[in-house]
């Protein structure tokens, strides 16, 4: 075994220890017994150059290592048990942008000081609240009401889900008084600032519902997409484009790079370029964990398609993975978000090269089926094609929905029929109409009458994606109802798939 | 330059095809805006009415609930503009004017109609914040005032005096009502008026009240909708906003009785979502 593989396979099994121990309590005595093993194991094998056995003893420490550092994160939850269920007044610090629904917002406050004491150990409240005013991260808040814990609802784990983001108490629609602003970090402020000027910038030069859609596309802010176009996003598959995924950010990145080279600048200087913009583009955005994970990923597919030769970089993905879960191992079972943007990475990476080789073997048949009429079709086209990137366009889609379709079907128990196509429909105009949209925003810093050109522009690529989705939408059977459970059957399927398809590589690579 | 060569054609086509769709985009908007035009807009539990005359003159009526209002706006006006010439507010209930809050930030409007009741909610109070940022004049209702867009009259009918900085138990008792007069058409738009302001203006101004429309009062909530108004109206048709399975139970029974016994057609935002109003001045129609 390499010392690669031994990495790799180290990731993974920390991974596991993660997984495993954020299902179940393991006893410590348990964990402590198989530490005492791995460790003897580990010595044993050095010490007679005993690879394997080393190999092994390594593989179990990472696992327990996974195992211990989950439950760290449980142990280390602060006690509120004294706040909790009873009124207070509170003083707290707004510690990012709130979230907006249809009639109120949820405001994350930092916790400084209860009933006017100063708190050792601060803590976060998730607040409630009606719509108006607004709050901006930086805020310092008096807020008064009852300090809750938080409860399951329904079929919802609400608490692992707020658990996540290390917030262990909500407060329902409280008393609020401002009595200042600008706390905290001032790089963040700043940006935070710059977001919101931008947004505003697109909110002018945009109608609704295209104003909303472009806030999605740039930002991932989706809150203020109506109801019946987000439901139309979801029938049709194409939600990921107003959420800010890795694909998402891979987009940019790859956008920015097909600009440069298309004005001739050289490869390693576009790569470079659009990745310090990505950097730049997740610190706008706010630096949200979960956005700082999307950009890794996208860096991840930009380097990947850079270097052509993604079975390279699988030590370096399982890395940036478990590194993730190691700095906050609640993703790995309760963020959705987390779990598709990296399936779709490993479907943009791994099986995105399979997908155009089938591709392409299906176009060959076809232009044999008939020489003269496909052979001079090609000849004229392939520009253009090139040029849309159709082709590209449609394998990463079917690449990236391939890898998180089970988890889509788990999470939904519904599959969307006319996904494939509604994506290629609507990811066709996506990079030009986010192009357009960050023109119009920056543009609008300058004068508003180049931020209204530009969202003319930007207006016509929206209105397109919104007819198309909502044209598919409407079709009969776009999204079809079949239960959570077909997920396992599903798994298994690609399980034996991925078998024969690694079983081939091996064997030609011999 | 080479590439330039390459895409020429492509881009000439494109130019072309875009002028042409601006051009029909133009004479399309033209051809539909030939009438007055009124658009109950579904926007759940919550009122908005825009208006539109064949002048362009664009008049915005509360905002409904939340933010649904901008997309039914930015699908109703032509997406470049941006600017409203008269929003008015028939009352301070976030199910008015929440969503006029969000019209504000986005959209120049030039006047403000409003009762100025005080009314200490926080979205109220974030309209009135914006109103000022923004240097919209407002206009003080009260009834007797008429404002003339063309060959378009809205005349004030409620509240029947200045209430600016009063602070009511119910602010309906100060809902600004208005009656829209266009040639021989009209239509009576009663906010969430209640029974005191229908009575009152059947006894005084019952001449007046006879309209081909009637926006029902308060989500046709049994507090409003008097049989001795609607006899008074005699509407042939009758706009409900309401939300679909609202929690109030909105639209009661009893006034879809009464209306239907007042002799008019039903249109409910609930169940046939927006409802668009238009007329040439002689003739009035629903459109489908």
């Amino acid at each position: 075994m390499t010392k690669s593989r031994v990495f790799l396979w180290g990731m993974m099994a920390f991974v596991a220890g993660v997984a495993v121990r954020s299902f179940a309590a393991v006893p410590y005595a348990a964990i402590g017994g198989a530490a005492g093993a791995a460790v003897a194991a580990a010595a044993a094998g050095f010490a007679q150059r005993e690879k394997k056995y080393a190999a092994y003893g390594f593989f179990l420490l990472a696992f327990i290592a996974g195992m211990a550092r989950f439950d760290l994160a449980e142990q280390s939850r602060p006690d509120l048990t004294q706040f909790y269920a009873r009124p207070s007044a509170a003083l707290g610090i707004v510690a990012e942008d709130p979230s907006y629904a249809e009639k109120s917002q949820r405001v994350k406050l930092k916790i400084t000081e209860v009933d006017g004491r100063a708190l050792a150990a601060p803590f976060f409240v998730l607040a409630t609240t009606r719509k108006y005013p607004a709050y901006a991260v930086g805020d310092e808040l008096k807020i008064s009401g009852r300090i809750e814990q938080p409860e399951n609802f329904s079929n919802f784990d609400y608490v692992s889900h707020l658990r996540r983001d290390a917030i262990f108490a909500v407060m329902s629609f409280p008393q609020i008084e401002k009595i200042g602003e600008g706390n905290g970090n001032r790089l963040m402020l700043a940006l935070s600032r710059t977001k919101h000027a931008f947004e505003e910038n697109i909110d002018a030069a945009l109608p609704e519902p295209h104003a909303a859609f472009m806030n999605g596309l740039l930002l991932g802010e989706r809150a203020s997409i109506p109801q019946s176009v987000r439901d139309d996003f979801q029938t049709t598959g194409v939600s990921h484009i107003v959420a800010l995924s890795g694909y998402n950010i891979t987009l940019i990145g790859r956008n920015l790079m097909g600009l440069l080279l298309w004005f001739t600048a050289p490869f390693a200087a576009s790569f470079w370029i659009a990745t310090a913009a990505i950097f730049l583009f997740v610190l706008m955005t706010g630096a949200a964990a979960s956005v700082v994970r999307a950009g890794i990923m996208g860096v991840f597919v930009l380097i990947a398609q850079k270097e052509g030769r993604p079975y390279q970089m699988t030590n370096a993905l399982a890395f940036a993975g478990a590194a993730m879960i190691f700095q906050n191992p609640y993703i790995l079972r309760f963020d959705a978000g987390f779990q598709l943007s990296f399936l779709a990475t490993i479907g943009l990476v791994y099986l995105s090269p399979h997908v155009e080789q089938w591709f392409d073997r299906i176009r060959l048949k076809l232009i044999f089926s008939d020489p003269k009429l496909s052979l001079r079709r090609k000849e004229t086209t392939s520009e253009a094609r090139q040029f849309l990137g159709l082709k590209r366009i449609f394998v990463e889609t079917l690449s990236a929905q391939i890898t998180v379709l089970p988890l889509l079907i788990y999470l939904f128990g519904r599959v969307s029929l006319v996904s494939p196509f509604a994506n290629l429909a609507v990811l066709i105009a996506v990079p030009y109409s986010m192009a357009a949209g960050f023109g119009a925003g920056a543009a609008g810093f300058l004068s508003r009458m180049a931020g209204d050109a530009a969202g003319w522009a930007a207006w016509v690529l929206l209105e397109y994606q919104l007819r198309a989705v909502s044209f598919f939408a409407r079709l009969p059977a776009a999204s079809v109802e079949v239960g959570a459970w077909t997920a396992i059957p599903l798994l298994i399927a690609y399980g034996v798939v991925f078998l024969h398809v690694w079983k081939k590589s091996n064997s030609t690579e011999k | 330059m080479e590439k330039i060569k390459q895409y020429g054609k492509i881009i000439f086509l494109a130019s072309c095809a875009v002028l042409a769709a601006l051009v029909w985009y133009a004479a399309l908007y033209a051809e539909a805006h030939r009438n007055l035009n009124v658009s109950f807009f579904d926007v759940g539990q919550g009122d908005t009415i825009f208006i539109e005359s064949p002048d362009r003159t664009q008049i915005l009526i509360d905002g409904g609930p939340g933010n649904a209002i901008l997309a039914k706006l930015g699908r109703a006006m032509p997406f470049w503009d941006r600017s409203l010439d008269l929003v008015i507010l028939t009352h301070a209930h976030a199910d008015h004017v929440s969503g006029l809050v969000e019209v504000l930030k986005r959209y120049r409007v030039d006047r403000i109609l409003e009762s100025g009741e005080a009314y200490g909610t926080p979205e109220y109070a974030e309209w009135r914040r914006l109103a000022q940022e923004k240097n919209i004049p407002v206009t003080v209702a009260h009834a007797g005032q008429e404002i003339r867009a063309g060959a378009l009259v809205i005349a004030v009918l409620s509240p029947f005096e200045n209430k600016s900085g009063v602070s009511l138990k119910n602010p309906h008792d100060a809902n600004v009502s208005t009656k829209l007069i266009y040639g021989g058409t009209s239509a009576l738009l009663m906010g969430d008026a209640e029974k005191m302001i229908e009575y009152r203006l059947v006894y005084e101004r019952s001449e007046s009240l006879r309209s081909d429309v009637l926006k029902v009062g308060h989500h046709g909530s049994k507090t409003s909708s008097s049989q001795e108004f609607l006899a008074a109206v005699s509407p042939k048709i009758a706009i409900i906003q309401a939300g679909r399975k609202n929690r109030y139970g909105h639209p009661t029974q009893e006034v879809l009785d009464r209306i239907s016994a007042a002799g008019a057609a039903i249109f409910r935002t609930d169940l046939d979502g927006d409802i668009a109003l238009a007329s040439n001045g002689i003739q009035y129609w629903i459109e489908r």
